[in-house]
């Protein structure tokens, strides 16, 4: 544990330090713009309700795919410059470093994502009236648990690959598997198990029959997902040259 | 320490090719290498941060392969060129965790601190960020934090390059008659009064292991020339009593 908090003590100064920290949470927090600046009069009063959280799930989705990349070069640097090796000299296992990392990244997600939500919401106006907010806030947790997803996904590629290569891959794939998602007519990638189910339901919230359920059940299978990759990279990172 | 038929290539060079080799406790070797990437190659492999393709090697009769608790670690230490600490921690910074992950109580954290800003002369620049401090405070750094946990393997690979000689020489003077040091070096001859013992790797393979007075008897420099000079030599006279035989 000590080995652990040591790791995440560190990852985390060093995104502070390397202004990772805060241009992820600023991206983050501009996410909620689009709704903002998209939201205007319309006729259609559903089209009032959802057209707000359609541009927020799509520039959240967008987000966590930087995320992932970001998350992919750093761990990758880690390994590359030898600040990684460093601690590995010191006892420190190499699953810790993995887990320290997500861990650091895990509290920029969280840093990022919830003041989004707050904003996104409050772009909203009248409208968040017809919107469940617990609905909105189990979608939003759900997402989240997507982006711990692919942050652990980022580091399994920061763990196998170089610093670009690791950066591109992830931040590309997870951008491909996400973003459509939220935008319309591909059912396929709207519903769990698809990974951007809950960036679907985010983006049409006042038509879904059954949100939260959907939203737990997507979160939960994140959660899992997420946790299986994070053994990867951890396995990953175990047979690497630091 | 005991390596046997280590294999690694980088690359297309193959840089170990069935490496065997002795350590004995308590000795001071110095490694230089043909190519010369295969001596800290070495020393990444037997820090546990490279790995290697085939072969394996022992310390103290434990492998890495049996390493449950961390034990194999924790009795080796790996010192890199450039420290590999964050540059922006301070020497304190690093000390500290260096001596928290030893495993050491805020007592002994204390003391071994306290012992090592004297011996490296870290007091002035205690807080600040090591970047600040340029890479001979690094290096300084970096030694006095591999020096924490009190590792019976010393593995020092270039250490202290941009420390002034007489100050280096000090410095790698390292108290402890049972504790072995291993030095990988691209320039022998600024190891002279550091290290007893001699080892060159040659194609990968180990073509020399004497003590250094042995350069002295044949009258030759402790620099790459004189360690090849020498290995020719004893190949030479090993060749010779092969025939005579």
């Amino acid at each position: 544990m000590t080995r652990f908090l040591a790791v995440a003590g560190l990852a985390l100064r060093e995104l502070w330090i390397s202004f990772r920290l805060l241009l992820l949470v600023a991206l983050f927090l501009l996410t909620a713009l689009p709704a903002s600046l998209l939201r205007g009069p319309s006729d259609d009063p559903l089209a009032a309700v959802t057209a707000p959280l359609q541009p927020f799930a799509i520039a959240l989705s967008a987000a966590i795919s930087v995320a992932a990349g970001v998350a992919a070069g750093t761990l990758a640097t880690e390994r590359r410059r030898g600040t990684a090796g460093w601690l590995a000299g010191r006892a420190v296992p190499r699953s810790s470093i993995v887990v320290g990392w997500f861990a650091a990244f895990a509290v920029v997600l969280l840093l990022g994502i919830i003041p989004a939500a707050g904003l996104a919401w409050l772009t909203l106006g009248p409208a968040s009236e017809t919107i469940d907010p617990v609905a909105f806030a189990v979608t939003v947790a759900s997402a989240a648990a997507v982006g711990l997803a692919a942050v652990a996904a980022g580091l399994l590629f920061g763990a196998w690959l170089g610093v670009r290569p690791g950066m591109v891959l992830s931040g590309v794939l997870a951008a491909a598997v996400l973003v459509p998602a939220a935008a319309p007519g591909i059912a396929a990638l709207a519903a769990a198990p698809a990974p951007g189910a809950p960036f679907a339901l985010l983006a049409d919230l006042a038509d879904a029959s059954r949100p939260i359920g959907d939203s737990v059940l997507a979160g939960g299978l994140a959660l899992a997902g997420g946790a299986g990759l994070l053994i990867l990279a951890s396995a990953l990172m175990s047979r690497a040259d630091l | 320490m005991v390596v046997s038929g280590l294999q690694r290539s980088v690359g297309r060079h193959r840089l170990l090719a069935g490496l065997d080799m002795r350590v004995p406790v308590g000795a001071r070797l110095l490694i230089v290498s043909e190519p010369d990437g295969a001596a800290s190659l070495l020393l990444g492999i037997l820090a546990g941060l490279v790995r290697q393709r085939r072969g394996r090697f022992e310390l103290a009769g434990l492998s890495r392969a049996d390493d449950r608790s961390g034990g194999w670690r924790r009795r080796v230490a790996y010192l890199p060129p450039d420290g590999g600490f964050y540059p922006w921690m301070s020497p304190m910074e690093v000390l500290e965790l260096s001596a928290r992950l030893a495993g050491h109580d805020r007592l002994e954290r204390v003391r071994r601190i306290d012992d090592a800003v004297e011996r490296y002369g870290l007091g002035a620049e205690l807080r600040r960020p090591v970047s600040r401090g340029g890479p001979a405070l690094a290096q300084r750094v970096g030694l006095a934090a591999a020096l924490m946990g009190d590792p019976e393997v010393l593995l020092l690979d270039e250490p202290l390059r941009a420390v002034e000689r007489p100050e280096r020489v000090r410095l790698l003077r390292i108290p402890g008659p049972r504790r072995t040091v291993l030095l990988a070096s691209r320039y022998p001859a600024s190891e002279d009064g550091i290290v007893d013992d001699v080892a060159l790797i040659r194609d990968g393979r180990l073509a020399l292991q004497v003590p250094r007075a042995q350069l002295t008897e044949h009258d030759l420099p402790l620099s790459m020339r004189g360690i090849g000079a020498l290995a020719e030599l004893r190949k030479a006279g090993v060749q010779l009593a092969a025939a005579s035989a």
